[in-house]
């Protein structure tokens, strides 16, 4: 299937939904590697590939965030390909292309890459084509080149395929997707409700159905109901990297990567053990005690000397970012993140400041020297900074994200979303977490707020004052205005 | 030397691979089964032979015969063969892919724990020998892990599989003491994370039948070399191409499914999936023979069932613990017909019973269909325990009964009496085991209700 080369696949028969995956953007990958000791190139002039790029949902914001950089998106899928291409002329850009490409005979004459990114590529390919995804980064990356890989991951991803097997059996000989999918989804639905099992299997069949049903068509079909589904435990992924002299560096979510909180005795000793035996085994172990079902792994080139006790001493590279609640409380400050849930209390001054600037900043980023006043008490920040990071506290960032926090006189959104807003529905802010829009006259607010028009000419424009006002502000929160 | 050999595969009865367990159901979906008594039956994977020697002992015109891949299973097998002098009997030590042509026909072929736990040209052996072997109206009873619930199965086998290799665990006692302690960390890790918790409710279950003396059986069952799993629509798929169909289920509660489907076997798989099943027992028959499901010729068999009658409109089945309520005169008097009537069983025609009636006890698991009309009388004064479960008695506490299934025997003065109690002494002689002669005497009717006295 692979071999025709833009054939008509099952991803022009069924669009897979196209977005930005932050924790794949060079600025997060760039972060991860710097705290192993890498020097990664700088995610703002960097050359990228995208393999199974889709409609360019990820590359796109991302050569519209850093002009200098140059990057590549090769799919199979020509109508998902040419989508990206007509949108990436809509944004003007010249430092993107997308090809319809096969990764198994992908061009020399592409050049090397920083960062590679795979994401949903090799869990939903036949063998042969993970085998040459390991080798194009093998050989494509640049001597500190940074390759993203996510995959389904033993041992969680069992019942994944358990409840694959299910619907698979259960619409078997259909053809068409639609149908599929709602036969599919009708079953799981049913399993969760049957109340005929325990309480535990119920939980888990609740637990699986809140996955599947709301998933949209193209996800399910192209997810549990792909044709290819394989998953790998961590330690058969790490050794296909060793085979291609490629080294795991750690998870691209540098929160995700860290033991389970509110370990039991047994488990640290468990975990301490398996970490005597080396730091892939402890990753193995890490993925039974959290059942993990999923993993987006970082992996560079074998001869790259990591230095995996570096973390606090890298913090002070890094620009933090986080959407923090500040709540007093009698032992000093609580600070929650309102994404990850992540919380602190603190009664410590520098800690309080450093964590209210953040807040403040938000949804700009703010550099590591502006988080205190004095050279010493930064110094001393920087493994206070790895804690709230690896608890999902706060963000970091290689690169500045530079938001408009208060409504100018002439507001304007970031060119990227601008142009979304003219076809689609969900729209993407500099913060790369995406928005849904389903009024339309907030989609008409957002392509005429293009920095030329005062907020008085777009209230005359949409009819009403009040409504632009509240929307922009609400823009404005959300990391969708650079003016 | 196989794995059977290191760490014994603890050999006992199953009630459901018994010829008149196949017999009945076949008899049930229309089919014209060769009668228990006279039979021919072959067991795939014997093990050390306790579920064919009684099986010989209960039926003395039946020719039975059963072989294993582990030459100590068949050396003990073939011993307690000739200790208790069963000539219908013999074991072989052999693999299945040598099996001999001029073996057979078999009216009823046993498969219990072989098909998941064989590599695939092994697994389609055992096809291949039911399409040679299997008389035109016989049964062959296979068992098997399946999706959904074995998912969770082989997620712990490989967690445990591959902590084991890598501590260097190796010894089966040493795998096993291992695997136990993981399993425990993760459940006691798990229920503190409320994504995953109900995981730890789900392994804790594994541990609790591995702490209740199931070692051995998670060793081989669970921990051996392979662990396939089959849908049910798989399986039978794989049966079409040797002219084989599935029949039925072989458990009573899972002959009807209780859930819809346009096909039998969309129904059976719609209620796997509901019920979330991890296991099957099934019978299996060639292609041509009609089967008319759902099974409806209750009005053909014989009943039995052990109850008693909890209170006037409540009957328990001490063996299932099932338990019927009705308010039914017709259903009622059924119920004590049979209380009176066990360990033997009645005809239909001996009963005032409706098929519907009938059909509700036997999936409700209340009662239980036989083909063969049994009469068990009333222990002489010289009473005699048959003699399978006198040897096993002298082993340890489960015996097997004159019905194919495992009796426990907690007490150790019942352990003794059962030993004892040969034909050559008065049941008097056994006072000093206990307390008083009414205690005796309530004793050997115990043994009586469990089907365990000949004479």
């Amino acid at each position: 299937m692979m071999s025709l080369l833009c054939a008509m696949n099952l991803y022009d028969l069924v669009e897979y939904p196209s977005f930005a995956i932050p924790q794949s953007y060079p600025d997060k990958l760039a972060v991860v590697a710097a705290i192993f000791g890498m020097k990664p190139v700088s995610p703002a002039n960097a050359r990228v590939l995208d393999v199974g790029c889709g409609a360019g949902g990820n590359l796109l914001p991302m050569a519209t965030l850093w002009p200098a950089g140059e990057y590549v998106g090769i799919d199979l899928a020509s109508m998902a390909i040419d989508k990206a291409n007509a949108k990436a002329q809509q944004l003007g850009l010249t430092n993107v292309r997308f090809e319809c490409v096969d990764l198994m005979t992908l061009p020399e004459d592409y050049g090397s890459f920083d960062y590679i990114i795979a994401h949903g590529f090799i869990s939903w390919v036949p063998t042969p084509v993970r085998e040459k995804l390991f080798q194009v980064c093998r050989d494509r990356l640049t001597p500190q080149g940074v390759a993203y890989i996510s995959f389904n991951a033993y041992p969680g991803s069992h019942v994944r395929e358990m409840f694959r097997e299910m619907m698979q059996e259960h619409t078997r000989g259909i053809e068409d997707p639609n149908e599929v999918a709602a036969k599919a989804q009708e079953l799981v639905e049913t399993i969760a409700e049957s109340g005929i099992s325990s309480d535990a299997i119920q939980e888990l069949a609740r637990s699986e159905r809140d996955i599947i049903c709301r998933k949209s068509v193209g996800s399910l079909m192209h997810d549990e109901l792909n044709a290819n589904f394989n998953s790998l435990y961590f330690h058969q992924f790490e050794a296909m990297a060793a085979r291609h002299n490629l080294q795991f560096i750690f998870e691209a979510v540098y929160n995700e990567g860290q033991p389970p909180m509110n370990m039991t005795g047994e488990a640290v000793a468990l975990l301490e053990q398996a970490h005597q035996r080396g730091f892939l085994e402890y990753e193995q172990y890490q993925d039974f005690l959290k059942l993990r079902r999923f993993r987006q792994a970082l992996v560079t080139h074998a001869g790259v000397p990591l230095d995996r006790d570096a973390a606090p001493r890298s913090m002070h590279n890094f620009h933090y970012a986080g959407t923090l609640q500040r709540t007093d409380v009698p032992e000093g400050v609580e600070f929650t993140n309102t994404v990850t849930k992540g919380a602190v209390v603190s009664p410590n001054p520098v800690t309080i400041t450093a964590l209210d600037r953040i807040r403040k900043a938000w949804p700009s980023t703010i550099p590591f020297e502006a988080l205190a006043d004095d050279a010493e008490t930064l110094l001393n920040l920087e493994p206070v900074l790895e804690r709230f990071f690896a608890a999902g506290l706060i963000d970091a960032h290689a690169t500045a994200r530079v938001c408009q926090q208060q409504l100018s006189d002439k507001p304007e959104v970031w060119s990227y979303a601008r142009v979304q807003a003219a076809s689609e529905r969900v729209l993407t802010p500099l913060t790369l977490v995406g928005v849904a829009a389903e009024d339309s006259s907030v989609r008409k607010l957002v392509l005429l707020a293009d920095g030329t028009r005062t907020i008085d000419e777009l209230a005359a424009a949409l009819g009403d004052r009040a409504g632009v006002q509240r929307a922009l502000t609400g823009a404005a929160k959300m990391g969708f205005l650079v003016r | 030397m196989t794995l059977y050999d290191e760490v014994e595969y603890p050999s006992r009865s199953f009630s459901q691979t018994h010829p008149e367990r196949a017999a009945a159901i076949g008899t049930l979906l229309g089919l014209t089964p060769p009668m228990p008594a006279n039979c021919r039956v072959l067991e795939v994977g014997c093990g050390s032979g306790w579920n064919l020697i009684p099986m010989a002992a209960a039926l003395p015109h039946a020719q039975i015969t059963g072989f294993d891949l582990a030459a100590s299973a068949i050396a003990a097998a073939k011993r307690d063969a000739h200790a208790l002098g069963l000539e219908n009997l013999r074991f072989e030590h052999l693999d299945l892919m040598d099996f001999p042509h001029d073996l057979g026909p078999f009216d009823y072929i046993i498969a219990h724990g072989f098909y998941s736990w064989v590599p695939e040209p092994v697994r389609l052996k055992l096809l291949d020998v039911c399409r040679e072997h299997l008389s035109p109206q016989g049964f062959a009873f296979i068992s098997f892990n399946a999706n959904p619930y074995g998912k969770l199965r082989l997620m712990w086998r490989e967690i445990i599989q591959r902590h084991c290799d890598h501590i260097g665990a190796v010894a089966p006692a040493d795998r096993l003491a291992q695997s136990e302690a993981l399993l425990m960390t993760l459940r006691d890790q798990w229920s503190r994370t409320k994504r995953i918790k109900y995981y730890s409710k789900l392994v804790d279950s594994q541990i609790k039948s591995i702490e209740n003396g199931g070692g051995n059986w998670f060793f081989h069952d669970d921990l051996g070399p392979f662990f396939e799993l089959f849908s049910i629509s798989e399986f039978s798929r794989e049966l079409e191409p040797y002219g084989l169909q599935f029949a039925a289920e072989a458990l009573f509660e899972n002959l009807i499914p209780a859930a819809s489907g346009d096909t039998w076997l969309e129904r059976e798989q719609m209620w796997d999936n509901l019920a979330f099943r991890g296991f099957h027992s099934v019978f299996i028959c060639h292609q041509d023979a009609v089967l008319r499901r759902p099974a409806e010729a209750f009005d053909q068999l014989s009943y039995a069932a052990p109850l008693t009658r909890v209170s006037p409109a409540l009957f328990r089945n001490e063996w299932t613990s099932s338990e019927a309520e009705s308010e039914d005169p017709q259903t009622l008097g059924v119920l004590q017909q049979l209380t009176d009537a066990w360990p033997s069983a009645l005809r239909f025609s001996e009963m005032e019973a409706t098929v519907a009636t009938l059909q509700e006890l036997t999936l409700a698991n209340v009662i239980e269909p036989c083909v063969s009309p049994r009469y068990f009388p009333e222990p002489s004064a010289w009473p005699v325990v048959w003699a399978p479960a006198r040897l096993q008695a002298r082993r340890g506490k489960v015996v097997t009964n004159r019905l194919h299934a495992a009796i426990q025997l907690e007490q150790e003065p019942l352990r003794q009496l059962v030993i004892g109690l040969d034909g050559t002494r008065p049941l008097l002689e056994f006072q000093h085991l206990f307390t008083s002669q009414r205690a005796l005497r309530e004793q050997l009717a115990w043994l009586h209700r469990a089907a365990l006295i000949q004479a």
